[in-house]
């Protein structure tokens, strides 16, 4: 939905000018989710809802509510996901309704963010996507990594590794970030990635001016499943990039971190890392 | 001699197929690394899920629409939208 319909100009316009558009991820609102009480509450009211006015209804769907908060229509995902037939229903709404155009009731900002973390923390961003179409679905996706300020300490190679030198940190720390190196899949779950051989190594270039650079070099074979279940398919990758940090006080400047050959589902795919 | 350089240029075409480049030295690391993040990294087009004036959750969108008599558009997913992890 978000390179297809969500991404349509027209149906972005139709979002803005008429509606209040909202996305709620079901895993949040399950029980132990890290969705409000209150949110719960009103996701199955909706849903409740909409299954007593004999509307179609699921976990990956869309729903339309009046501004009593009542359930007017809803759509499954798989005729929500085809762009026209999108429009077509929000069209219908807006005649149905009434509904004049007007400006967006909220400011539309970042929804991909880094999570909140300790002032000094490294947040790395990556973005994922196929580079040939094939094992993977298209489009891009988005992670976020963050190192701590103590976790920092224990990543980079020591101040007192010399140009030339090579260190590698532990492999719990390097293990978070590799863990995310897959492409497009259905499975997000990076709990049930199985890492069958890493390596994360970085290698001290120069030291001027205050500031260290270190290269990075790293490899993984890792068993992803595309669906949730398990079907073998397995990731492999070599990445490189650099990092700069200050000497004295170890505060990354830059990190940047591609894969230089990747494969998985017998097809290739791209994976760029930076902080932010 | 011609078996093994056969495998090695096999290995070379392969390694460049799934997105790999020779000759990454220390000397051109960064412009190498630089370049690839910037073919690879996300284009504003690919970012238009932002424009959307989505509502920060569900109470919210129901104040709002309450006070414009606008509809809510409610979309519901497994994993997560705003980053293409869904």
């Amino acid at each position: 939905m978000r390179t297809g319909p969500f991404s349509s100009l027209d149906v972005i316009d139709r979002l803005n000018a008429c509606f209040v558009p909202v996305y709620a991820v079901n895993e949040d609102h399950r029980d132990g989710g890290r969705a409000a009480p209150e949110e719960k509450a009103q996701l199955r009211r909706i849903y409740r809802d909409a299954l007593a006015k004999q509307l179609s209804t699921g976990t990956v769907h869309v729903y339309v509510l009046d501004s009593r908060g009542e359930v007017l229509d809803t759509r499954h995902v798989a005729d929500a996901a085809k762009t026209r037939d999108l429009l077509a229903f929000l069209d219908g709404i807006v005649s149905r309704l009434g509904t004049p155009r007007g400006k967006p009731l909220v400011q539309p900002t970042a929804q991909s963010r880094p999570p909140s973390s300790p002032h000094g923390s490294l947040a790395l961003h990556l973005v994922a996507r196929s580079l040939d179409g094939r094992g993977s679905w298209d489009g891009t996706a988005e992670d976020w990594i963050v190192y701590t300020p103590q976790e920092l300490k224990k990543l980079l190679p020591p101040a007192e590794l010399e140009p030339g030198a090579a260190c590698s940190p532990e492999p719990e720390l390097a293990r978070r970030l590799l863990t995310h190196i897959y492409p497009i899949t259905e499975n997000n779950d990076t709990g049930k990635n199985e890492i069958k051989e890493h390596e994360l190594r970085f290698t001290v270039l120069s030291r001027a001016g205050g500031v260290t650079r270190a290269r990075i070099d790293a490899r993984l074979v890792m068993r992803h499943d595309f669906y949730h279940k398990p079907d073998g398919k397995t990731v492999q990758a070599r990445l490189i990039g650099y990092v700069d940090w200050s000497t004295a006080e170890g505060k990354v400047k830059t990190f940047r971190l591609v894969t230089d050959g990747a494969t998985y589902g017998g097809g290739t795919f791209a994976v760029a890392v930076r902080s932010e | 001699m011609k078996t093994r350089c056969s495998a090695c240029a096999l290995l070379v075409l392969a390694g460049w197929l799934a997105g790999a480049e020779p000759g990454v030295t220390d000397g051109n690391l960064a412009a190498v690394v630089d370049d690839r993040l910037a073919r690879w990294w996300l284009t504003p087009d690919e970012r238009r899920f932002d424009q959307i004036a989505w509502a920060r959750d569900i109470r919210e969108a129901l104040k709002l629409s309450a006070q414009s008599q606008r509809p809510v558009f409610l979309f519901t997913m497994d994993g997560r939208v705003n980053t293409g992890r869904c």
